[in-house]
C-alpha cells in the first residue's frame, strides 16, 4: 500500500465509462457463464410458483420471483421482506423485475443462490433499511491524521491504493480474513466474515466458508455470491483499480481482467453451504492473507449497478463503521454500523468511538497545528516535531511498520536502466548517506534499511543489500568504472518524488550526495494528486517510491513491487529480470516457508545487488501522534492500520 | 469613467500619495532642483533609514562570496541539522544542515535580482504603453486602456500562477511572471500623467515647433511625468520580492536550491515555528526589512519629489 | 446615470470574453499539447496511449478554434463544464464554494474598511505625532510581511500557544478549515463560527488594510490643505467638525478607488489564506486546479471572479458620484 496519494484523472474517466453495470446487470446473456452450483433447497418454506414461462426461470432456491401475473410468489413461513444474495428479481429471458400486480419480488429463505452472476449479482429493488439509524456512539473523534494533503481520490475498496484511504476503507468493510499482528514477530491471519479457511495440500484451491448471518449496514445478507459479485466487479477490465493485479492469483482472473472471460473461472459460490471455492492459477500459500484484503471484500449489490460512481454516494459496508454521509471534498464521516456483528469472535466492542471525522488537511504543517490548537485528536507527526511530540503528546513511533522507503529506477530509461548503467546505479545506492537522511529529516526515528523488505516480514533476512551502506569512495570507484567504459551524463538525473509532502528535503540530501561524486542531479517535484499514476505511466526516473505491507508476507513487496506482472500496478522501476520473477513465483508455491525465504532472499539478492532496481531508505516507524489526554487506547497495527474500532476515549 | 473637471481629484489608480492634482503643478511649476529633493529626502529619518539599509544590502550582494562562510547548497559535513544560531552558524542550520546566514546572504542576489529585474521589465513595458496610450488619446488610447481592462480583470495571482505553470519553475521564470504583470497599473499611471501633461502649453508649443512625436513623448512630457513612476518603481521592487514568497508558497516559484528568501520561508513553513524558529525566521525577517526599506524609500521620494507636501 | 451603467455593464462583456480567452490560449496553445498536460504536464514524458485516451475524452483532437468555440458555446448555456480531475460539475463547485470566499472576502473588506479609514485618518490629523509615526511603521510593516508568514505567526499565537497554555475556549481561535459553517444574514457568524473566520479575515485584509490606511493619510492631508478647508476654517468651525463634514467626504474618494481596484489584490491574497487556513473556498481551489491544470475549474472559476471583480470596479465608479458631486458620470468627454 503506498503511503501517500495517487490519483488520475483519467481513472476517473475509465470508471465512469463501466460496463459492470451491463454485465452484471438484467440482460440476460446467462449461456456463456459458469453458473454456480444449482441448488435446489427452498429454506424458506415457499414453494417456487411460476407463471406460465417456467423454463425461463433459474432453477433452484428461492430466487424465482415469478414471472405469471397471476401468482403470488409464495411466501413460506420467513417473512424477512428481503434478504441477501438470492433477492434477483429478474428471471430468464423476462428482464422485467417482476410482473402483474404482484410486485413483492421475493421472499423465502436466505440460502441456495443460483442462476447467472449476472443475475444474482444485480442490484434488487427495495432493499436497506434494516439498520435503521444508528445510535449515538460513546464519543466523537476528529481525525486529522489519515487525510493530509488531497482528498482521497478513491474510497472504494476495488480502486483504492493509497494506505490514507485504507484506513477509511478498512474501517468500513471487513474482509474474509485479518491480520492479528499482537505478536509483530508472529503475525496471525485468522478468518474474519469467513468463519473457517482451508486450503488442498499443493496450495491450489482454498475454500473459504462464510458465517451465517453476517450482513450489511443495509441488512443485505452476505453470502459468497456476495464475495464473487465484488470480485467479478473488482475484475472489470473497464472498472478496474490499480491492485486488480491481484486477481491473477485466481484462476480465470487473468482472463477476466483481460476481457477475454465474462467470469472468473475460479471462484464458486455454493450459497446453500456458505462455501466459497478459490481455485489458483498457480499454487499460493499466502492467499489467506490476500484474501483479507480491500481488493477482495465483500460489496453490496447496490455497489454494481454504477460502479464507478459508487464511491460518491452513500456506500453501504459491513465493518464496525459505515457512512454518515457521502464524502465532499472536506471530510469523510463515519458512524457506527449497528448491524456489525463484530469481530470473529463476536467482540464488537460496545464503546467503540460513535463518530469519526476524518479531516481533509492542506498539508502536515497545517495539520498538526490545528491538532495542537486543540481542533483534532489526531495528526500525521511532521518528523521534525518526532522529539517535541514524544514529549507532549502521544505517539505511534513504538510501532515497528512493515514498510519501506526507498527509491526506484526506471530500467526502460536510457539514462539509467539497463545492464549498461548498472554501475550508475550502484553509484548512487553507495553515494547515499542514508543516516544523515534519518537524522536531519526524521530526527532519528526510522531505521536504516538494509534491504527493502522490512525485519518482521517472515522470511527477513538481515543486511541482503551489498551498496547499500554510505561508502562514497567505492561509490566514486564505480562511478568513474561507468564513465570509463563510456557512460556519460547527457542531462542531469531527475529525481521525481511528490512535492510539498516533505519529501524535498531528503531528496536535497540524495542530489548534494550524488553531487560529491561528480553524478549530476536534480529534483523534479510532481503534484501529489497525480505523483503515482505519473510514475505508473513511465515517468520515473529515479522516483520515490513508499511501500506499507498490504499483508505481512515476503510476496507483497517482492510480487507487487518487482515483478514483471505488476508492471502496470505498482512497479514503476519497471524491473523486468526473468530470474527473478522465476525465484519469485516458485517461492509463491512453495508450501515450505523455509525454502520460500530462502527463494525470496534470492530474488531480493537479485534485484539490490545484481540488477541495482531500487535504493531502499529506510523503514518506517508509526507516525501518527494522538492527544493522550482524550484518547487512553490507540492501537496501530504493524501495516500502519489504526483500528478505529479498538480506540478507546478516556472518560 | 468621465470626469467634467479634468483637475478634480480623480485619482490614477495605484499612486500611493493619492490624487493626481499634482500633475498640473509639477507641469507648471518650475521642476524641483536636486539638491532640494535630496535635502528634502535626507530630512526624512525613516527614509534615510531604509536607504541605508538598501545600500548595505546591495553591498552585501556584491560582496557575498566573501561574506558567506559556506555556499548556499553546502551542506555542513559532518551533518549539523536544524541547528540553532551558534558562533559558528550565526543564523543556524536548515533542515538539511545547510548555513542559514549563507544562504540569507547569497538571498540577496537573487531576491534583488528579482525585484529589480522585474520591475524594470514591467516599467518598460508600463511605460511605453501607457505613454502611447495618453498621448496619441482617441480610439489608440481607448483601443489600449481596453487591453488593460482585460488583463486587469484576471487577479493577478491567478494569472501569475498560470503563466508560472506554463513557463516552469525558475528564477528567471519568476522575473517573467511579476514583469508581465506588474506593468498594468504602471501603464494606467503614466497614461494619466501623460494625459494632463499633453494639454499643457509647453508641449503645444513643442508640437507647434514642428518636434517629432517621439520626442516631444520621451523628452518633453516623460521626465514631468517621472515622479509616480519613481515612486510607484521604487516600492514595486519591494512587491516583487513579496511576491516571490507568494508564489514559492503556492508551489509555482524558484527551485530548491536556489536560496531565496521566500522560498527559504515557504520550505521552513508553518511547522518550524515552534521547533526551529530560526530556518524561518532570519530570511522572513530579510524579506520584511527589505520590503520594508523600498516602501520607506518610496514614501521619502514622493514626498521629496513633491514639494507640495511640505 | 441608467445609460453609463448599461454602458458600463456591455462594456463588461468583451471584458470577459477576452480574459477568459486569454487564458484559454495560454493553457491550450502555449504548452504544447493539452492532453499530455492532463496527462502528466511540462515537461513530463507520460505515456502515449494516456495522452491519446485524455485526448479523445475531452475533445482535444478538435482544432483548437472548434474547442474554442465549444467552451464558449457551453459557457454561454452557464455549463462550466465538467472538472479533468474528478469529474465534478464545476457549477456545482462553484455553488458550494463561492459562498465561502464571498462571506471571507465581506469580512476583509468591512476590516480594511473600518481599520484603515480610522487609521489613516488619526494619522492625518495628528499629523508628525507619535501615533502618526506608529502608524507609518505599522502599516509600511503590515505590508511588508508575506501574507502566508502572517498567516502561520497568527496560527501559532492565537490558537496553538492558548491551547498549549489551557486558556479558556473563547480566547482559543481556530487554525483551520471552515468549523459549522453556520451563518445569520448570508455572512454574520453564528454559534462559534467567528473563531474559525476571524483568523483568516486578519490575514486577507492586512496588506488591503495598510494599503487603505496609507491612501487615506496622504488624500487626507491633501483634501485639508485645499481652498474649501481653509474656507471652511475662516468660518469659525470646530476642526472636528470641518474634518468630519468636509475633509472625510472628499479624502474619501481615492481611498474608495483603491478598495475597488484592490479587490483584485484581495482575491490574491485569497488565494494565499485559503490554502494557509484549509478554507475550502474559490481561492484554494483555484490553487489546486492550477497546480493539477484542472482547465475547466480554472476557466469556470476565472469567469466568475472576473464578473465580480468588474461589477465591484462598476460599483466603485457609482459611488464617486455619491461622493463628490463635482464629477458626474456619462457625460461630456473622457478624461
Amino acid at each position: 500500500m503506498r503511503r501517500h496519494r495517487k490519483s488520475s484523472a483519467l481513472i476517473a474517466v475509465l470508471a465512469s465509462f463501466s460496463l459492470v453495470a451491463a454485465a452484471c446487470g438484467d440482460d440476460d446473456e446467462s449461456g456463456d457463464t459458469a453458473a454456480p452450483e444449482v441448488t435446489t433447497g427452498d429454506t424458506g418454506g415457499g414453494t417456487d410458483t411460476t407463471g406460465g414461462d417456467t423454463t425461463a426461470t433459474t432453477a433452484g432456491g428461492d430466487t424465482t420471483p415469478t414471472t405469471g401475473g397471476d401468482t403470488t410468489p409464495t411466501t413460506g413461513g420467513d417473512t424477512t421482506p428481503t434478504t441477501g444474495g438470492d433477492t434477483t428479481p429478474t428471471t430468464g429471458g423476462d428482464t422485467t423485475p417482476t410482473t402483474g400486480g404482484d410486485t413483492t419480488p421475493t421472499t423465502g429463505g436466505d440460502t441456495g443462490a443460483s442462476g447467472s452472476v449476472e443475475e444474482i449479482c444485480a442490484p434488487t429493488e427495495g432493499e436497506g433499511e434494516a439498520a435503521g439509524e444508528p445510535e449515538e456512539g460513546a464519543g466523537e473523534l476528529i481525525d486529522l491524521g489519515t487525510l493530509v494533503g488531497d482528498p482521497p481520490e478513491h474510497i472504494d475498496p476495488a480502486l483504492n491504493v493509497t494506505l490514507d484511504a485504507y484506513q477509511i476503507v478498512n474501517a468500513m468493510y471487513d474482509g474474509l480474513t485479518e491480520i492479528d499482528a499482537t505478536d509483530p514477530e508472529n503475525p496471525e491471519i485468522r478468518p474474519l466474515v469467513a468463519e473457517t479457511v482451508e486450503v488442498n495440500e499443493d496450495a491450489t484451491e482454498w475454500v473459504f466458508t462464510i458465517r451465517e448471518g453476517s450482513q450489511f449496514s443495509d441488512g443485505e445478507l452476505i453470502v459468497p455470491t456476495t464475495f464473487q459479485c465484488a470480485w467479478e466487479r473488482a475484475s472489470d477490465p473497464d472498472f478496474a483499480g490499480d491492485y486488480s493485479y491481484l486477481m491473477n492469483f485466481i484462476e480465470g482472473g487473468a482472463e477476466k481482467l483481460a476481457g477475454e472471460a465474462e467470469t472468473i473461472s475460479g471462484v464458486t459460490a455454493d450459497d446453500e453451504a456458505m462455501m466459497l471455492t478459490v481455485a489458483m492459477s498457480a499454487p499460493y500459500a499466502n492467499f489467506d492473507a490476500v484474501a483479507g484484503f480491500q481488493l477482495f471484500f465483500p460489496m453490496p449489490k447496490s455497489s454494481i449497478e454504477n460502479p464507478g460512481d459508487y464511491e460518491n454516494g452513500m456506500m453501504v459496508s459491513n465493518g464496525p463503521y459505515m457512512l454518515e454521509s457521502a464524502r465532499t471534498d472536506e471530510q469523510i464521516v463515519l458512524v457506527r454500523n449497528e448491524a456489525w456483528q463484530g469481530d470473529y469472535d463476536g467482540e464488537t466492542w460496545p464503546d467503540r468511538v460513535g463518530r469519526i471525522d476524518f479531516n481533509v488537511s492542506a498539508d502536515p504543517d497545517t495539520a498538526y497545528n490545528a491538532f495542537e490548537a486543540g481542533e483534532g485528536d489526531t495528526a500525521l507527526l511532521p518528523p521534525a516535531r518526532a522529539v517535541e511530540a514524544q514529549e507532549n503528546w502521544g505517539t505511534t513511533l513504538d510501532v515497528e511498520i512493515l514498510g519501506s522507503f526507498h527509491f526506484g529506477f526506471n530500467q526502460r530509461d536510457e539514462a539509467i536502466g539497463g545492464e549498461e548503467n548498472t554501475l550508475l546505479r550502484q553509484a548512487i545506492s553507495q553515494a547515499i548517506n542514508r543516516d544523515d537522511i534519518n537524522e536531519a529529516v526524521y530526527n532519528g526515528t526510522r531505521q536504516t534499511s538494509t534491504g527493502i523488505t522490512p525485519p518482521g516480514i517472515p522470511g527477513f533476512a538481515e543486511n541482503l543489500c551489498e551498496f547499500c551502506a554510505y561508502d562514497p569512495e567505492a561509490a566514486q570507484a564505480a562511478f568513474d568504472e561507468w564513465t570509463a567504459n563510456g557512460g556519460e551524463q547527457a542531462e542531469p538525473l531527475r529525481i521525481q518524488f511528490n512535492a510539498d509532502s516533505g519529501w524535498e528535503a531528503v531528496v536535497e540530501i540524495v542530489i548534494d550526495n550524488l553531487g560529491a561524486i561528480g553524478i549530476q542531479a536534480e529534483a523534479d517535484p510532481r503534484d501529489s494528486e497525480t505523483y503515482f499514476t505519473e510514475m505508473a505511466e513511465g515517468d520515473c526516473q529515479m522516483c520515490r517510491l513508499g511501500w506499507y505491507a498490504d499483508y505481512p508476507t515476503y510476496d507483497n513487496f517482492m510480487y507487487d513491487l518487482f515483478h514483471g506482472d505488476s508492471l502496470d500496478g505498482n512497479n514503476f522501476g519497471a524491473n523486468l529480470n526473468e530470474e527473478f520473477d522465476q525465484l519469485v513465483d516458485e517461492a509463491k508455491q512453495s508450501i515450505d516457508a523455509d525454502e520460500a525465504a530462502v527463494l525470496y532472499n534470492q530474488a531480493e539478492a537479485i534485484l539490490l545487488n545484481q540488477d541495482i532496481g531500487a535504493v531502499p531508505i529506510n523503514w518506517y516507524l508509526g507516525d501518527q501522534v494522538y492527544n493522550d489526554e482524550k484518547i487512553s487506547n490507540f492501537p496501530m497495527t504493524n501495516q500502519g492500520l489504526i483500528l478505529y474500532e479498538q480506540i478507546e476515549l478516556a472518560s | 469613467m468621465t470626469i467634467v473637471d479634468p483637475h478634480a481629484s480623480a485619482p490614477a489608480p495605484g499612486i500611493p500619495s493619492g490624487g493626481e492634482a499634482g500633475i498640473a503643478d509639477v507641469a507648471t511649476a518650475p521642476q524641483p532642483l536636486r539638491v532640494d529633493i535630496v535635502k528634502r529626502f535626507l530630512r526624512n529619518p525613516l527614509a534615510v533609514a531604509g536607504f541605508s539599509f538598501l545600500v548595505f544590502l546591495v553591498l552585501v550582494a556584491v560582496f557575498a562570496d566573501l561574506i558567506a562562510p559556506m555556499g548556499f547548497a553546502e551542506r555542513t559535513q559532518p551533518q549539523v541539522s536544524r541547528e540553532g544560531p551558534s558562533s559558528e552558524h550565526w543564523f543556524g542550520t536548515d533542515i538539511t544542515g545547510r548555513d542559514v546566514f549563507s544562504r540569507v546572504v547569497y538571498g540577496s542576489r537573487v531576491s534583488l535580482k528579482i525585484g529589480i529585474l522585474a520591475t524594470t521589465l514591467a516599467l518598460t513595458i508600463g511605460v511605453m504603453f501607457g505613454s502611447a496610450a495618453g498621448y496619441f488619446g482617441g480610439w489608440i488610447d481607448t483601443f489600449m486602456m481596453r487591453i488593460t481592462d482585460v488583463f486587469l480583470a484576471i487577479p493577478y495571482i491567478i494569472l501569475a500562477i498560470s503563466i508560472a505553470t506554463v513557463f516552469g519553475r525558475s528564477e528567471n521564470a519568476v522575473i517573467l511572471v511579476l514583469g508581465l504583470t506588474g506593468w498594468l497599473p504602471i501603464s494606467r499611471i503614466v497614461r494619466a500623467s501623460f494625459l494632463g501633461l499633453k494639454q499643457l502649453e509647453y508641449v503645444e508649443a513643442a508640437t507647434a515647433l514642428g518636434f517629432g512625436k517621439g520626442r516631444i513623448m520621451f523628452r518633453h512630457i516623460l521626465p514631468n511625468a517621472l515622479q509616480p513612476i519613481i515612486v510607484y518603481g521604487t516600492v514595486s521592487i519591494g512587491s516583487a520580492i513579496l511576491s516571490e514568497a507568494a508564489l514559492s508558497f503556492l508551489g509555482v516559484g524558484p527551485r530548491s536550491p536556489t536560496p531565496a528568501w521566500g522560498l527559504m520561508v515557504a520550505e521552513a513553513g508553518a511547522g518550524s515555528l515552534a521547533s526551529a524558529p530560526h530556518i524561518l525566521f532570519f530570511p522572513g525577517l530579510a524579506i520584511f526589512l527589505t520590503v520594508l526599506a523600498f516602501v520607506l524609500v518610496g514614501d521619502g521620494l514622493r514626498d521629496a519629489l513633491d514639494p507640495k507636501l511640505k | 446615470m441608467p445609460s453609463y451603467i448599461l454602458r458600463r455593464l456591455l462594456l463588461l462583456i468583451p471584458t470577459v470574453f477576452f480574459a477568459l480567452s486569454f487564458l484559454f490560449f495560454l493553457f491550450f496553445v502555449l504548452p504544447g499539447d493539452p492532453a499530455q498536460l492532463i496527462a502528466g504536464g511540462a515537461d513530463r514524458n507520460p505515456d502515449p496511449g494516456v495522452v491519446a485516451r485524455a485526448a479523445e475524452r475531452y475533445g482535444l483532437n478538435d482544432p483548437v478554434l472548434v474547442q474554442f468555440g465549444n467552451f464558449w458555446g457551453r459557457t454561454l448555456q452557464w455549463d462550466l463544464g465538467e472538472s479533468f480531475i474528478n469529474d465534478r460539475s464545476v457549477n456545482d463547485i462553484l455553488g458550494e464554494k463561492a459562498p465561502r470566499s464571498i462571506r471571507l472576502a465581506i469580512w476583509a473588506v468591512i476590516l480594511e474598511i473600518i481599520i484603515g479609514i480610522s487609521v489613516g485618518l488619526v494619522s492625518a490629523i495628528r499629523r508628525y505625532s507619535l501615533s502618526d509615526k506608529l502608524a507609518t511603521v505599522g502599516t509600511a510593516a503590515a505590508a511588508a510581511i508575506p501574507a502566508f508568514v502572517l498567516g502561520f505567526i497568527l496560527q501559532y499565537a492565537f490558537a496553538v500557544y492558548p491551547e498549549r497554555h489551557n486558556w479558556p475556549d473563547w480566547a482559543q481561535m481556530k487554525t483551520s478549515r471552515l468549523g459549522p459553517d453556520a451563518w445569520t444574514f448570508f455572512f454574520i457568524p453564528a454559534e462559534d463560527q467567528w473563531r474559525y473566520l476571524i483568523l483568516p479575515a486578519i490575514t486577507l485584509a492586512a496588506v488591503s488594510t495598510a494599503l487603505a490606511a496609507r491612501m487615506m493619510r496622504g488624500s487626507m492631508l491633501e483634501v485639508m490643505r485645499a481652498d474649501y478647508m481653509r474656507t471652511a476654517r475662516s468660518k469659525g468651525l470646530s476642526e472636528r467638525a470641518i474634518v468630519m463634514r468636509h475633509g472625510l467626504r472628499n479624502a474619501l474618494i481615492p481611498v474608495i478607488t483603491l478598495i475597488g481596484i484592490d479587490f483584485a489584490t484581495v482575491i490574491g491574497s485569497a488565494v494565499l489564506t485559503e490554502t494557509v487556513f484549509s478554507w475550502p473556498g474559490i481561492g484554494s481551489q483555484i490553487a489546486d486546479s492550477i497546480r493539477s491544470r484542472d482547465l475547466p475549474v480554472i476557466l469556470g472559476l476565472t469567469l466568475v471572479v472576473v464578473i465580480t471583480y468588474s461589477i465591484v470596479n462598476l460599483l466603485v465608479d457609482l459611488s464617486y458620484a455619491w461622493f463628490d458631486p463635482r464629477i458626474r458620470l456619462g457625460q461630456g468627454a473622457e478624461v
